[in-house]
């Protein structure tokens, strides 16, 4: 197989899952093991017997458990078992195994005729007495938030120190009644910033400046060009459906490179962020992936490996965020950054460059070719240094692994900048590609 | 900015309608964004300052603070033990990670990058010493970056028994646990040399060390060094006086050795097959000071305390042709004396330390009877271990084997005592009498036994134990009859424990290579 075992490891949903999958990484928990060109599979005794199957194509995972996990431990730990190259035979593959690759190509094909399929008519009319009930609700809570921020700021916002995350939540409540989403989100990434670090003025100030830009961008939206409009709903939370993102998002078809993903746990929903970049166009995307209360992820490329893809951009001013439409090749692994930067310069112009497009952009891809990490202080500080000398801090303290995998040399590393700091996802080192991502 | 960003936290309704510049480019642009609102006008700048300063991000410059490491020069180990070391590490499997460390070393190989961080996390001494050898270049370079890892420099990179080609200077420079390394490397083929270079720094070294570098003296132990020992007799540190004394008595032409006869003699006295002991109501000044008045955590009594401690250092053969009779004699005369457990302790220590072979033997057999025979001193089963390393392995084979029949129950040891003290790996012959002798047991396992003794737990020392030649043996499947009898039940998870561990121990055996 083309995966090692920490790129098998990285597929899991959870720490408990990965170590789960490692236990059952032991033939004696099987029987009928065996894989072909296409798929690898077997039967795990567990309470039941259970049959499981990976797709060797995407490497996603059937398993007849009945777990929500996905991948579940049982599908990891076959793919572990297969790392190996010798523990599983080539083998002709039995009839529910293959039933199950016939299912899957009957469904891909129906997907993709649906696609070409025109739209179902709508009822127009129904369609925009809602839109208009909603931007009237959304234009009262923006103007409400306007004044609360005025009164923050006339009254000074040291105070805020010391006040209790209610009052940012009552604040966020009411945008989400509101029909603002994204506001509500924003309003309570801010909560946390109060007494967080020595430079927490300076970032709340431009936090809830930024905010006001893009309340105000909301009052005069008409005047704005398409692409930056756009932009403007998604963040205030207008989300465009599925039918609406075919129709007008950007598809571009190139060599997609997994290069890291993490997953950002919210209270209530846990965010996957996977980045890929494009090998032709150079061009960085990021596929969001969601689940509410423990439910599983749905399947993002494997870090590490490139797939000849098409990708749907979200249509924005600097289109960052994409959807998966369809694959056209095996994915294959990667063993260098093709594609990424060459400094940190060039990657700190790109940032600039998209800011000027579209400034509320949060988080960057960083992929940067032949940088070194630099582990200052006992492990206190810690930075990403290129070979012209320019660094930037990464982000927290443990980083163990990557200066391990570096040994001091350079390599070739993919990360989120968040404008502060760079979260390593994945490094390149001896032609092997480690992921570094995790669980925040 | 300060000023600006001071603004907004101390609130524009103190600014008295003045506002400072956030002296972002961006101002001229947001005076157009117009609005006569005073707070307002002061979140657009700042957001627009704040897009500008994102925008304008300056790159820190670092020094290539740290110099990369050099090629390793070992081949790494290969993914499949990488993942298996990697949960061993996890899941602190102690014994077996010695084992797969170990395996790597003989095997020339090298942790992996990925497992180098967990490696450097381990804290038991044990395993640190197993981990050493397979840091690699990679591993040394990396550890020298956590403070937590520091550990790893006090070894040495190099891990044969040879001295390194700058001995010398890592005598005078290195760090504490690397300068005992080398002394006790350069003791094994000249110590006059090593006792020289101690002699030359012993002033300024601090107590802790000086007792860990006297240690090392063990090897290559000769009547030279006995000056140097002497002196030390006198130190500060009790730690640095302990071990000056247990090398001493090891010499028994020393003048120390000498003392401690003549004081035990005086003390012991055998007439008309009959023992007696007479230690001193009070303790001498001098027998204090070559610490024979350490006082001993048995309870006995101050008296029976020196007793045991100056009979300790004193070679039991001494008394063997003192009394002219043979140990088997001297010791059932002992055990029925006032001062058994004293003379008996004092003796099994004394046996142990001068590796006295006829006397370990014969002490052992008394410490392994059956109870009930007499002798019951409260550290017996301490005592009998600390002998094992000394009896022959037949010895202690046949003695555990004894438990392998129904019938069999052999004296004080339990069955896992009994095995816990054969050197592993076992040799195949036992290993293959005992997976034999488990076979016949487990097939004639009655389904309501009430217990599974004394087999029970037994596996789990097997499991460790058994050598890659009875693996296959090992692994053959064992029935136990069916039964919802919790001791059967209990025993049934025992054996699937055991090959568990014997299948991951056939894996790291296949996938290491030895040459």
């Amino acid at each position: 197989m083309r995966l090692s075992s920490d790129q098998v490891l990285a597929l899991a949903p959870d720490a408990g899952s990965a170590a789960n999958g490692k236990k059952l990484a032991n033939l004696k928990h099987w029987r009928g093991v065996g894989q072909n060109e296409q798929a690898l599979w077997g039967e795990c005794q567990g309470s039941a017997l259970y049959q499981v199957r990976v797709d060797l194509a995407t490497f996603s995972v059937k398993c007849s458990c009945p777990s929500h996990k996905f991948p579940c431990k049982h599908g990891l730990g076959l793919l572990l078992l297969a790392v190996d190259d010798k523990s599983v035979p080539a083998a002709d593959a039995p009839d529910w195994v293959r039933e199950w690759l016939a299912k899957r190509a009957e469904s891909a094909e129906k997907k993709h005729i649906q696609s070409n399929d025109p739209a179902k008519p709508v009822d127009a009319a129904a369609q925009a007495k809602r839109a208009q009930k909603r931007a009237a609700l959304v234009e009262q809570g923006l103007s409400r938030l306007d004044l609360w921020l005025s009164d923050l700021v006339r009254n000074g916002l040291a105070a805020l120190e010391s006040q209790p995350a209610t009052l940012w939540e009552r604040q966020a409540a009411q945008m989400v009644d509101a029909q603002a989403p994204g506001v509500a989100a924003r309003l309570r990434q801010l909560a946390g910033i109060p007494g967080s670090s020595d430079e927490w003025p300076e970032r709340l100030v431009g936090g809830l400046g930024q905010l006001a830009l893009l309340t105000h961008a909301y009052s005069r939206l008409d005047a704005l060009d398409a692409p930056l409009r756009h932009d403007v709903r998604q963040l205030i939370g207008w989300t465009l459906s599925q039918d609406e993102l075919t129709a007008t998002g950007e598809q571009v078809t190139d060599d997609w490179l997994a290069v890291g993903q993490w997953t950002e746990d919210g209270e209530q929903v846990r965010t996957q962020r996977a980045w890929v970049l494009g090998a032709q166009t150079r061009r960085p995307a990021l596929l969001l992936s969601f689940s509410a209360r423990g439910a599983p992820f749905g399947q993002s490329p494997v870090p590490g490996f490139r797939q000849r893809a098409t990708l749907t951009f979200y249509p924005g001013a600097a289109p960052l965020r994409a959807r998966l439409d369809s694959s056209e090749s095996e994915a294959a692994p990667v063993t260098e950054l093709v594609a990424g930067l060459e400094s940190i310069e060039a990657f700190l112009a790109n940032v600039a460059a998209t800011l000027a497009r579209q400034p509320w952009q949060d988080r960057f891809l960083c992929a940067v070719r032949c940088a070194t990490p630099i582990c200052l202080d006992d492990g206190n500080r810690w930075y990403l240094r290129d070979a012209q000398g320019a660094a930037l801090p990464l982000l927290a303290r443990n980083h163990w692994r990557l200066l391990a995998l570096s040994g001091g040399h350079p390599v070739d590393i993919a990360g989120e900048w968040d404008g502060v700091a760079l979260r390593p996802l994945g490094v390149w080192s001896d032609g092997r590609y480690h992921p570094l991502g995790g669980v925040a | 900015m300060r000023a600006f960003t001071t603004a907004g936290m101390v609130g524009t309704a103190q600014t008295g309608g003045e506002m400072p510049a956030s002296g972002a480019p961006s101002e001229s642009l947001v005076g157009a964004m117009g609005g006569t609102d005073l707070e307002r006008a002061y979140l657009l700048r700042a957001g627009a300052a704040a897009v500008c300063q994102a925008a304008g991000y300056m790159p820190t410059r670092v020094d290539q603070a740290s110099e990369s490491v050099s090629d390793e020069p070992l081949p790494r180990c290969n993914s499949t033990v990488e993942l298996l070391i990697e949960s061993l590490l996890g899941d602190h499997r102690t014994a077996l990670l010695i084992e797969a460390l170990d395996l790597l070393r003989r095997s020339g190989q090298a942790l992996s990058p990925i497992l180098l961080p967990p490696a450097l996390d381990t804290r038991a001494p044990e395993l640190r010493a197993a981990i050493s050898p397979v840091l690699g270049a990679r591993g040394r370079w990396l550890s020298q970056f956590n403070p937590a890892w520091k550990w790893a420099a006090q070894t040495l990179a190099d891990t044969s028994r040879a001295l390194p080609a700058d001995a010398e200077t890592l005598w005078q420079e290195g760090a504490a646990g690397q300068r005992v390394e080398l002394l006790g490397r350069l003791r094994a083929f000249d110590p006059n040399r090593a006792r020289e270079w101690l002699m030359e720094t012993w002033k300024r070294e601090k107590a802790d060390t000086r007792a860990d570098l006297l240690k090392t003296f063990a090897t290559g132990l000769s009547l030279a060094d006995e000056p140097l020992l002497e002196s030390t007799l006198d130190d500060r540190a009790a730690t640095v006086r302990a071990v000056a004394v247990d090398l001493l008595a090891r010499l028994p032409e020393s003048a120390f050795a000498g003392r401690m006869r003549e004081r035990a003699m005086g003390m012991l006295v055998y007439a008309n097959g009959k023992l007696e002991a007479k230690p001193p109501t009070q303790l001498p000044p001098d027998w204090q000071r070559d610490g024979a008045g350490q006082q001993s955590s048995t309870g006995r009594g101050e008296r029976a305390s020196w007793l045991t401690r100056v009979v300790s250092m004193v070679p039991c053969a001494v008394w063997s042709e003192r009394f002219g009779q043979p140990p088997e004699t001297l010791i059932v005369t002992a055990s029925e004396s006032h001062w058994r457990d004293a003379v008996l302790d004092g003796w099994t220590q004394a046996a142990a330390r001068h590796r006295d072979a006829a006397w370990s033997l014969v002490l052992w057999r008394y410490w392994s009877a059956p109870r009930g025979n007499g002798a019951e001193s409260a550290d017996r089963d301490a005592l009998r271990d600390l002998l094992a390393p000394h009896v022959p392995l037949a010895e202690l084979e046949a003695y555990a084997a004894g438990y392998f029949t129904a019938e069999g129950n052999p004296g004080s040891a339990s069955f896992i005592e009994a095995l816990a003290v054969i050197s592993t790996p076992w040799s195949a012959a036992f290993g293959n009498a005992y997976l034999a002798a488990l076979r016949a047991f487990v097939a004639a396992l009655d389904p309501s036994a009430r217990d599974v003794a004394p087999w029970n737990e037994t596996p789990e020392i097997a499991a460790l134990a058994i050598p890659p030649a009875c693996f296959e043996t090992a692994l053959e499947p064992l029935e136990l009859p069916e039964s919802g009898n919790w001791y059967v039940h209990n025993f049934r998870g025992q054996l699937g424990t055991f090959a568990d561990t014997i299948r991951l121990r056939k894996q790291l055996y296949e996938e290491i290579p030895l040459p």
